[in-house]
């Protein structure tokens, strides 16, 4: 059964592990894996921004702040 | 295979040594530059771009010396932003002004280990020598993450000196290596480690490398390795259709053996980094929530982030609009009495004329700035180094976005309401090179404070003092107008430009969010030291010399104003005020006013052939209720010179700095046309619109 998501998709609170990050917006995409955005790596989003949008995340330590949009070129698997 | 270096590399005007230091932003690499020179450096821009370079020496116990560079921060060699691409350029040597270093000391935060490598394992593809820094290292300890030094160094194949910076500890211990590996230079580090020699991706980057690039003919093939997923990705690169062929067929082989060209380089050095970071640390105790996770909780919270938000934004703003104007008043009355007991020195005529109205009110011009710029950036400092600035940016960019711009444009413009020098300058913290320049260019129609003395004056003359709506004050409406105005011009601008000139990509928001922290007092000021001195010597000078032009025009020929260069202006232009309703000694108050907005008072008191004296606001207050009973000075005149206020570029202390900000005359022209043509059509609706319902 596929579970993937697209990170954006994910509330504050949840876990998931990182399986691929897509190269849409090249920069953005670049950007995340050189940050250690990569497959395998496991993320925890922290908060939404009041407004909704961006959404500050966890992962390799550091936090981290995305944009909405930016984070749907990540995919993820939940878990809990 | 290796790349053509020769360590120690002496060229004629480059007879040093050159040592860059590397390393991801916040990681402390700034501190270990000031440490390092002991505070013997320059700052200055890369040619062309808006990139702040910060050069200094270095010397060492054998006496001998070196050029320090400190790069732009960034997470790789493969960034896209201005800042990340002449970093990786400065590394590569690719940067004509600069040959390529001899020793690179790869900074690291060590309380952030494994993303901090990631630059490290790129730096040592490089085949220079380099030195790592694991800078934070009581941070580091007190996560209760041990860091086995010398087993790092094994790991990695270079040394490496652990560093609590701010605390001054391991500098001697760093400069004592570099300058060690500086005289025996030895073998550069092991490259690929993260790499199988017989792997696919290893092959086909060979191979890429042979092929005609971006018009740049053949690169290096450990480069092409380097460089790889970029190049890869990059589906029109090659300008020539038989390298694009190959380039895809490569890509395709790739694909098809499994390999994903775009993310594998950044995914398996982070394998290998995972694994280096296993075999060498020991994690001692799972950190625990500490304090400063906790306050990050409630400083981005809904309701609690958004008040906290408020009030320090609140303490911002009021510093530099009210706090700083005592500064303000006293360096007034000091370039002010300094001038007159120098007047009385010299023997009254033209000599006494050029050095007190025009030097000494000059200088007086610029320092009046310093202030407000010290302040803020006292502030931003403060706010930067704590680690509040990210949480800011975070909290306001979706309202930001709404009008082109982004999170990290908010400080900024606020700061131009009470002043766009130091909001000019505080925006070097945006990275998107259209972000930053939208925001540039649309600070400037907040309306500053030294706009408010003109629409105070105006108002209290033309705007009768009742009340709308019962209790709204008619007069604090119109002021309120006018600032909503301005607000609301800024906004329509940025979407236009967004639309056009700046158009491109949306920027990239990936933001880290340090992690909190008590800011650096000495950080801090020196770097408010840093930002005073560069507007004092490349902004400065300008308005300086702008000030004598005036002072020239406003003071020659000699005799009567309207006879003067101002005067003989002000009448020709005329003819091209007269739509929105100025006469002459309007256009000379305008033109002067080009000083300093504030200015535009005291001319057009000298114009009403008014005695200077110190309550000039309250006579010139009396002199336009007089010419609004003679009816020389209407309504619709007033209104269309306040909104003439709100738009025009009227003060070439803001165009200075735009220059010094984007490097080049064209954004400063542009800024100036733009919200000239727009002050001058907002003006004459407003005119035309008055004179429709309120007559003359």
């Amino acid at each position: 059964m596929d579970r993937t998501l697209t990170l954006n998709k994910l509330g504050a609170g949840s876990k998931a592990v990182v399986c691929s990050v897509c190269c849409k917006n090249k920069s953005v995409g670049g950007k995340l894996l050189a940050m250690g955005v990569v497959a395998g790596t496991i993320i925890e989003v922290l908060r939404i921004a009041p407004l909704g949008d961006p959404m500050k995340i966890k992962a390799l330590g550091y936090k981290l702040s995305l944009r909405l949009s930016e984070a749907a070129q990540i995919e993820v698997v939940p878990f809990s | 295979m290796a790349l053509e270096v020769s360590h120690l590399k002496i060229s004629a005007e480059h007879s040093l040594p050159r040592i860059v230091l590397a390393g991801n932003p916040n990681c402390g690499k700034t501190t270990i530059f000031n440490a390092l020179t002991g505070l013997n450096y320059k700052v200055a821009n890369y040619p062309g771009v808006t990139v702040e370079k910060k050069e200094g020496k270095i010397s060492f116990a054998s006496g001998e010396q070196a050029v320090l560079v400190d790069l732009p921060g960034t997470y790789t060699l493969s960034g896209h932003s201005i800042d990340e691409a002449i970093a990786s350029k400065a590394l590569l040597g690719k940067l004509r002004s600069e040959p390529r270093p001899d020793l690179i000391i790869s900074v690291i935060d060590a309380s952030n280990l494994e993303r901090n490598l990631y630059l490290t394992t790129q730096l040592l593809d490089l085949n220079v020598p380099v030195i790592a820094a694991l800078n934070m290292k009581d941070l580091a300890d007190k996560d209760g993450i041990d860091i086995k030094g010398e087993l790092l160094a094994k790991e990695l194949g270079i040394p490496v000196i652990a560093l609590s910076a701010n605390k001054g500890k391991g500098i001697s211990q760093l400069r004592e290596q570099a300058g060690k590996l500086l005289s025996r230079p030895g073998s550069a580090p092991k490259q690929y480690s993260w790499l199988p020699p017989s792997s696919e991706y290893r092959a086909a980057c060979e191979e890429l490398g042979k092929l005609e690039l971006n018009g740049e003919g053949e690169i290096d093939s450990s480069l092409a390795v380097l460089l790889g997923s970029s190049l890869f990705s990059e589906a029109s690169a090659p300008s020539n259709a038989e390298s694009r062929n190959r380039l895809n067929t490569l890509r395709a082989q790739l694909e098809g053996s499994g390999i994903d060209p775009f993310s594998f380089e950044a995914t398996s050095r982070y394998t290998w980094i995972h694994e280096i970071v296993k075999r060498s640390c020991v994690i001692q105790s799972e950190a625990q929530k500490r304090l400063y996770d906790r306050i990050d909780g409630v400083i981005t919270h809904k309701i609690w982030g958004s008040l906290i938000f408020l009030l320090l934004m609140g303490a911002i703003f009021q510093s530099i609009f009210a706090w700083a104007s005592y500064p303000m008043d006293a360096i007034d009355s000091a370039t002010q009495s300094f001038g007159t007991m120098l007047g009385s020195l010299l023997p009254s005529g033209q000599l006494k004329s050029l050095v007190v109205d025009g030097i000494v009110a000059g200088v007086g011009a610029v320092i009046i700035f310093v202030p407000q710029i010290a302040i803020l950036f006292f502030f931003l400092g403060l706010l930067e180094d704590s680690g509040y600035l990210s949480r800011a940016a975070f909290l306001m960019d979706k309202i930001m976005r709404k009008f082109g711009l982004q999170g990290r444009s908010f400080i900024p413009l606020l700061s131009s309401f009470a002043c766009a020098i130091p909001g000019i300058m505080s925006t070097r913290s945006i990275p998107s090179f259209a972000d930053r320049m939208t925001t540039i260019l649309v600070a400037p129609l907040m309306s500053c404070s030294a706009r408010l003395p003109v629409y105070t004056l105006l108002i209290a003359a033309f705007i009768p003092a009742g009340t709308v709506a019962g209790f709204l004050s008619l007069q604090g409406l119109v002021l309120f107008s006018m600032y909503l105005l301005g607000v609301l011009g800024a906004v329509a601008v940025a979407w236009l430009l967004k639309l056009s000139l700046l158009r491109g990509e949306p920027a990239i928001f990936v933001m880290e969010m340090p992690r909190f922290r008590a800011p650096s007092l000495r950080k801090v000021l020196q770097d408010v030291w840093d930002r005073v001195l560069i507007f004092l010597k490349s902004a400065g000078t300008v308005i300086l010399a702008c000030s004598i032009v005036l002072w020239f025009l406003a003071s020659y020929p000699r005799g009567e104003v309207k006879e003067s260069y101002a005067g003989q202006i002000g009448t020709a232009m005329e003819p091209l005020i007269e739509p929105l309703g100025f006469n002459w000694q309007i256009g000379v108050g305008i033109l002067s006013s080009f000083a300093a907005r504030e200015v535009f008072l005291s001319s057009l008191s000298t114009v009403y052939n008014l005695e200077q004296q110190d309550d000039e606001g309250d006579t010139l207050l009396h002199v336009l209720k007089e010419k609004r009973a003679l009816g020389e000075f209407t309504l619709p005149t007033a209104l269309s010179l306040m909104v003439f206020y709100v738009f025009a570029c009227q003060c070439m202390s803001t165009l200075a700095v735009c220059r010094r900000e984007t490097g080049s005359w064209w954004w400063v022209a542009f800024m100036f046309t733009y919200m000239t043509a727009m002050a001058y059509a907002a003006s004459f609706v407003t005119y035309h619109a008055a004179l429709h319902f309120f007559g003359t």
